[in-house]
């Protein structure tokens, strides 16, 4: 594009739309053995983006738009049922 | 005269009133606080408490986003969101009630580190002008062709009072249109995007915002001169037709400047004074009476490692005062040391 011929444009607003996945942030993807979770829901309850909810078993299930990643349910799981992967993902910086 | 007695953040206040403002982020800094102060009295809007600059500045984004009209006053706003305001282009006017970067001298350091950030400077000098300037801040930010925030600077501590003719609710009602630039929308979700890829046209944009904003302020000014019979320009000239020298000064300052240059003048010196009330977009046309003659600027704020901010824009002699009240007789001295100096001289006050 060439700036010089640019004009004034007032619909040209830096506003775009939001990015639908959390994924480019995530460099830890965490997974649920559902054969180990005990339906504790530990990882609902603490889960800061609201990632994790209940399927039709009452098993949490993660929404991998929202996760970035942060591994707290990992952390807070009582019966280490979540594991980690790295994402193949180069992160966004 | 009839008008009311008010100190210029009172005026500030009123003005506000009459433009309908609707959010006002507040964040208890002194000098700034004496607006909401008096807006809390007189006028009912979202009034709220915020814990920092930062968070006002924050506040300010969000309320302009959601299409409220917001204004904010402040004092020294030197935070991250103050810089990233005007690129989003939102249309705010922020009432600063100068002061020093450091301690709580009255000067313009703070204000003129806003310069490059993108938003419209007034630099108004009486509390009339100050009324003025607010409401029509707001037609001048909200129009299509600008959508800018706009800093109107209130030279502080600012305790002093003027008799101030307050425009009625029935004439601003007038000039100023519904705002409703609404960008919030729930089911269609939108970013307010610093981050975005086409910065540099982005830039650019902005740039050109800033040049029709020239034209908006002149076209706005005429139109309250035929409402109200006041008119300032961009900048204003003052027993410059025949001057050999000439004072450039921004700000309330203006008026001792004045009464100098008025004794000067019946002494037989020819002295003028231009005052720069838009300091940004910068007026270039209205300074060329400036060519031929001999130039002192005052400043307020100093570009440390170059020399005054106002005078790095103009060619001439510099001299910056901070923090500092200067007197008649000061102005008088300074004159004498510049004509004595063959060439342009930096004098500290």
């Amino acid at each position: 594009m060439n700036l010089n011929e640019v004009k004034y444009d007032d619909k040209r607003l830096p506003v775009s739309q939001p990015q639908p996945s959390a994924r480019p942030v995530r460099v830890h993807k965490p997974k649920i053995d559902l054969k180990k979770c005990e339906k504790n829901y530990n990882c609902i309850v603490f889960c800061p983006h609201n990632a994790i909810n209940k399927n039709k078993n009452g098993f949490p299930v993660i929404d991998y738009n929202r996760c970035t990643g942060c591994l707290i349910c990992l952390r807070e799981c009582p019966v280490f049922a979540i594991s980690e992967e790295s994402e193949k993902n180069e992160p966004r910086v | 005269m009839k008008g009311n007695v008010l100190s210029s953040t009172e005026s500030a206040a009123h003005a506000a009133k009459l433009s309908f403002v609707e959010a006002v982020p507040n964040f208890p800094a002194p000098f700034s606080i004496d607006i909401t102060k008096k807006l809390r009295e007189i006028h009912n809007c979202d009034i709220f408490q915020a814990e920092s600059v930062s968070a006002v500045m924050a506040s300010a984004v969000g309320t302009a986003t959601a299409g409220k009209r917001t204004f904010v006053p402040v004092s020294s706003p030197l935070a991250y969101e103050t810089f990233s305001a005007p690129f989003m282009r939102l249309p705010f006017v922020m009432a600063n009630v100068s002061r020093s970067q450091h301690g709580l001298r009255s000067d313009h350091s703070a204000v003129m580190a806003l310069r490059d950030a993108g938003y419209l400077m007034f630099f108004p000098e009486t509390n009339q002008e100050i009324h003025d300037t607010i409401i029509q801040a707001y037609r001048i930010a909200e129009d299509s062709k600008v959508l800018l925030p706009v800093i109107v600077n209130i030279d502080g501590p600012s305790s002093y009072t003027e008799v101030v003719q307050m425009s009625t609710e029935q004439s601003t009602k007038g000039l100023l249109t519904r705002f409703n630039p609404k960008r919030l929308d729930m089911k269609k979700p939108l970013v307010n995007d610093i981050f975005s890829e086409e910065y540099s046209e982005l830039k650019l944009q902005q740039q050109k915002a800033m040049e029709n904003a020239l034209t908006i302020i002149k076209k706005t000014d005429e139109k309250w001169k035929q409402k109200f019979r006041r008119s300032y320009g961009l900048v204003e000239n003052f027993m410059t037709e025949d001057a050999e020298t000439v004072i450039v000064i921004a700000g309330y300052h203006s008026s001792t400047a004045k009464a100098a240059v008025k004794k000067m003048r019946e002494e037989g010196r020819k002295v003028g004074l231009l005052r720069i009330r838009v300091f940004r977009p910068w007026p270039e046309e209205e300074l060329k009476v400036l060519t031929g003659r001999k130039v002192v600027v005052f400043d307020q704020a100093v570009s440390l490692g170059r020399k005054g901010v106002l005078s790095s824009h103009i060619k001439g002699s510099s001299v910056i005062s901070l923090g500092k009240y200067p007197s008649e007789k000061d102005f008088h001295d300074i004159l004498d040391k510049v004509d004595k100096a063959e060439n342009d001289v930096v004098l500290w006050l």
